[in-house]
């Protein structure tokens, strides 16, 4: 076989995709899969951190928390041990444009987690009180200094954003929130979050496994049909001037090694150039014979490590570049690269073997992404809460290998220009600076 | 179904499990080559996707005195460059058509890892073949990668999650096996040149002890004769003597301090020296683990965690080698909380030395343990992760049903017992990355106190 061409994936795009509406609004997707006696439970709720309001970022994400601290007819810790019990696992995750809870146990403990959504969907507000909350947030506080305030280079990513975005701009504060706005949370926040957004017309359920889907639907009915729709939560939207000169910041931190971050605006997800601009980060910088990691990794020896991606964000999105130095290399000079690097690719430079291994890159991804029951589950979701389309889950592949190199180069000349970046440079901290330090670590 | 035809829902108590199929572990196969090498096969036709990696005996505990390091770095040196291509080609060669190609060492083996599309199964054989059997080791890399290997030492130090896990190691074995970095140190890093680099892989990976893993869409016909044309005309070497392993031995509760003055947060580790990953208990000791450490309605997560809003998250490990690796329990807590952190951790601990559990939480546990198996075989690198223990450790082909049985044979009794012989608060090292003198004043009612400088590598004070 040739190997540009597409392999054949018989046995999973194969797969039956059922889709339904409850008359409350919620939408289904039912994919049976019977490899395995497991089944994965799948539910998308379209808001995520920009939602919120300022004072009241990471809101979204301390609300997920709140989700699995019990509802009326489940309370306090129970979710967790009614899922890990059977041998099930469990969890939940907020975005900037959405949050998902998920599961993943033994077939036979499906109805149990049918019961278990549908309770904190329709019943959470009289299984929380105010210590839940104290609980959480403290919880929570330390989420954010165990992931953020605490590693190396933690903040690079939020001050990119405030670089990137205006104030008040949806995506110019991150997921997690600030500690002063962690703090400011109150109960009557989640009550009023609960009902504006916790709606079966403002959420996707996915069931991928071994299950009969005639069954599964009459469950999910039973379990979801009875909750009650809301008005549709108002859309989040946001203009943005384009960039007419680049914002650079340097920030000195506990760090040995400088770092450079760069940040562009780019086209939201869905839109075709942003898959250009997918494709195009694959082609720049992922895996050693990429042209990022030979160059300044390999032979200038410039770097400790390249890297480039794009988010799916639904506004508007990011594309990155982040690179570390060497011992002793100017991060000014690793910049510089970085973007020569970025100009060869709006020429149309970069060669063509380059643009071959992105697309059998992001073949083999889309394929590996879609392996397990819970990963397809959550592809299903996100795919019908973006685009209320959920084949799109399986054939997602098609639109990056329609692309061309022009289309690559396109995306370069259009996005990433040199005044359209910001970037971040991370400098290891001065000696004299060392003693400040402390007192401020000790102050926190 | 008579319970869909029910007109009202009783939302007040969870729904029956229904019956559902048992799971069987996935199919798999073990052959020898011409040679003797041994292959573990693990077809899963699914994908047009495969895995084929080559274990060798070169891991980090065959690292010689003074060398520590000296596995990971012949391993990462393994695809920079072979007699017949150039590190770039390789590369170009692994990465082309979607795939990947990783070099690494563990304490325990090296290993060469390729994935791609099966359909060219010829060429991937041939890619692993020349990387793990033809490595040129060209002079240039090696300079190459020692200095990008000194660079990464040097951001391990402002890394707390990394400097824990150095001290607790460096605590626990000291100068024994586990005791340093699998990467090595800056002194040892000056001594690795190409002599020892080379003597090292001719000792270690053209040798008994080797063996072959495959899954995904490959089938025996195919993939043998490839393997046996290849790395089956291999003249093994004898396998390399076993180090000497560590033992347990407790000794007394001490506190080691780890001093980041700006640390935002402590990292804090509760540790002892545990059990090989060959000990015959080691199925129930998941039992153990997951209930006081090991899922997220475990003892010390709950408490931690759900009780006190301490930490994002706490867990606990026993660690699987050859040798006794760490127990570890391991959270990140506010400075201001690291000691009653710490006292709850030993508290848990002690009371599963103390007090039998109920039947309930056993069973829980269990379940839990037993459904999680099935999740986490859902992929065929999960399946291939899996079968690798079969040789790295010599067990049975029924390893895995013995396994899961061992979850449901543990009585309170018996989880009791365990407990005992198996967690040691009394005699634990007790390790914080933090602010020294915040730490101190809150640990040192628990045990006699070292503070390292972790910018130096120096003991700043030893009580």
């Amino acid at each position: 076989m040739c190997p540009s061409t597409t392999p054949d994936l018989a046995s999973i795009t194969d797969l039956d995709l059922r889709r339904h509406q409850l008359d409350n609004g919620l939408r289904v997707n039912l994919q049976p899969d019977h490899t395995l006696p497991l089944v994965a439970v799948n539910l998308w709720y379209h808001v995520g951190s920009k939602n919120e309001r300022p004072g009241r970022t990471g809101f979204a994400h301390l609300f997920e928390h709140m989700l699995f601290q019990g509802s009326e007819h489940v309370p306090d810790n129970q979710h967790f041990q009614h899922v890990q019990k059977v041998g099930g696992v469990v969890n939940g995750s907020t975005w900037f444009d959405r949050t998902n809870y998920y599961e993943t146990l033994p077939a036979g403990a499906l109805d149990l987690a049918l019961w278990l959504e549908s309770d904190r969907m329709g019943f959470l507000l009289p299984g929380i009180d105010s210590e839940k909350l104290e609980n959480q947030r403290s919880v929570v506080m330390n989420e954010r200094r165990q992931r953020t305030d605490n590693r190396p280079y933690g903040r690079a990513f939020e001050r990119l954003q405030e670089l990137l975005w205006p104030p008040g701009h949806p995506y110019s504060w991150p997921v997690i929130g600030t500690m002063e706005d962690i703090a400011a949370a109150t109960l009557e926040d989640v009550q009023a979050f609960f009902s504006t957004y916790y709606l079966p017309n403002n959420a996707v359920l996915t069931l991928c496994g071994d299950f009969d889907p005639d069954r599964a639907l009459e469950q999910v009915e039973r379990f979801f049909g009875p909750l009650a729709s809301g008005p549709t939560p108002p859309p989040v939207v946001a203009d943005t001037l384009p960039m007419e000169s680049p914002r650079t910041i340097q920030v000195e931190d506990d760090v040995q090694l400088s770092r450079v971050y760069l940040g562009f605006r780019a086209p939201a997800y869905g839109d075709r150039s942003w898959y250009a601009g997918d494709l195009l980060a694959t082609a720049l910088g992922s895996g050693k014979s990429s042209p990022l990691y030979q160059r300044l990794v390999y032979e200038r020896q410039l770097a400790q490590d390249v890297a480039a991606y794009i988010l799916p964000l639904e506004i508007a999105t990011t594309f990155y570049v982040i690179a570390t130095c060497r011992p002793g290399v100017d991060p000014k000079e690793l910049e510089e690269e970085l973007l020569a690097e970025l100009d060869r690719a709006a020429a149309g430079k970069l060669a063509p073997e380059h643009l071959e291994r992105a697309r059998n890159r992001t073949l083999v991804s889309h394929y590996q992404g879609l392996q397990t029951i819970e990963d397809r589950a959550d592809r299903l979701s996100e795919m019908t809460t973006y685009f209320d389309a959920p084949e799109r889950a399986m054939e997602e592949h098609r639109r990056y290998l329609e692309l061309e190199s022009q289309d690559l180069a396109g995306f370069a000349r259009q996005f990433l220009q040199r005044h359209q970046r910001v970037s971040v440079t991370y400098l290891p901290r001065s000696k004299s600076n060392a003693e400040a330090v402390a007192d401020e670590g000790a102050a926190r | 179904m008579s319970d869909i035809l029910s007109p009202s829902l009783d939302r007040n108590s969870p729904p029956a499990l229904r019956p559902a199929r048992d799971f069987v572990f996935p199919s798999f196969s073990r052959h020898r080559l011409n040679n003797g090498l041994p292959v573990v096969l693990a077809p899963d036709p699914t994908l047009p996707l495969a895995r084929l990696e080559l274990f060798a005996p070169a891991g980090g505990e065959h690292d010689p005195e003074g060398l520590d390091g000296i596995a990971t770095f012949t391993a990462s040196l393994l695809d920079e460059g072979s007699t017949r291509r150039d590190s770039r080609a390789i590369a170009h060669a692994a990465e082309a058509l979607g795939g990947s190609l990783t070099t690494d060492a563990g304490w325990n083996a090296a290993y060469v890892s390729t994935f791609g599309l099966s359909t060219h199964l010829e060429a991937t054989v041939e890619l692993l073949s020349e990387v793990v059997l033809e490595p040129a080791f060209p002079t240039r890399e090696i300079r190459r990668l020692a200095e990008r290997r000194q660079a990464s030492l040097l951001q391990r130090r402002d890394d707390s999650q990394a400097l824990a896990n150095l001290y607790l190691d460096r605590a626990l074995y000291g100068d024994a096996l586990y005791g340093s970095s699998l990467h090595g140190n800056e002194a040892s890093l000056e001594k690795i040149d190409e002599t020892a680099i080379r003597n090292f892989y001719q000792r270690h990976y053209r040798c008994q002890g080797a063996f072959l893993v495959a899954a995904g869409a490959v089938s025996e016909d195919q993939l043998l004769p490839l393997l046996d044309s290849s790395f089956g005309r291999l003249d093994l070497g004898p396998a390399p003597l076993h180090p000497t392993y560590p033992e347990s031995a407790p000794g007394e509760r001490r506190v080691w301090i780890v001093h980041r003055p700006a640390a935002a947060q402590t990292e804090l580790r509760v540790g002892h020296v545990g059990v090989p990953r060959t000990d015959p208990e080691y199925g129930s000791l998941m039992v153990l683990n997951a209930l006081l450490g090991g899922k997220f309605i475990s003892r010390i997560n709950l408490n931690l965690r759900e009780v006190h809003g301490f930490t994002y998250g706490a867990h606990s490990r026993f660690i699987g080698r050859r040798g006794a690796g760490p127990f570890k329990v391991q959270t990140a807590v506010a400075t201001e909380v690291a000691g009653r952190a710490t006292e709850e951790i030993l508290k848990e601990m002690e009371i599963l030395r103390r007090e039998a559990v109920d039947l309930e939480e056993l069973e829980d546990t269990a379940n839990y343990l037993t459904g999680i198996f099935a999740t986490q075989l859902q992929t065929f690198d999960d399946l291939a992760a899996r079968l690798t223990l079969l040789p790295l450790y010599d067990l049975p082909d029924d390893y895995f049903d013995q396994y899961l049985e061992s979850f449901r044979s543990v009585t309170p009794e018996g989880l009791l017992d365990l407990a005992q012989r198996h967690l040691h608060p009394a005699q634990a090292t007790i390790l914080a990355v933090g602010p020294a003198d915040a730490l101190k004043e809150q640990l040192s009612s628990l045990g006699p106190v070292t503070v390292w400088d972790p910018q130096k590598d120096e003991i700043l004070e030893d009580s």
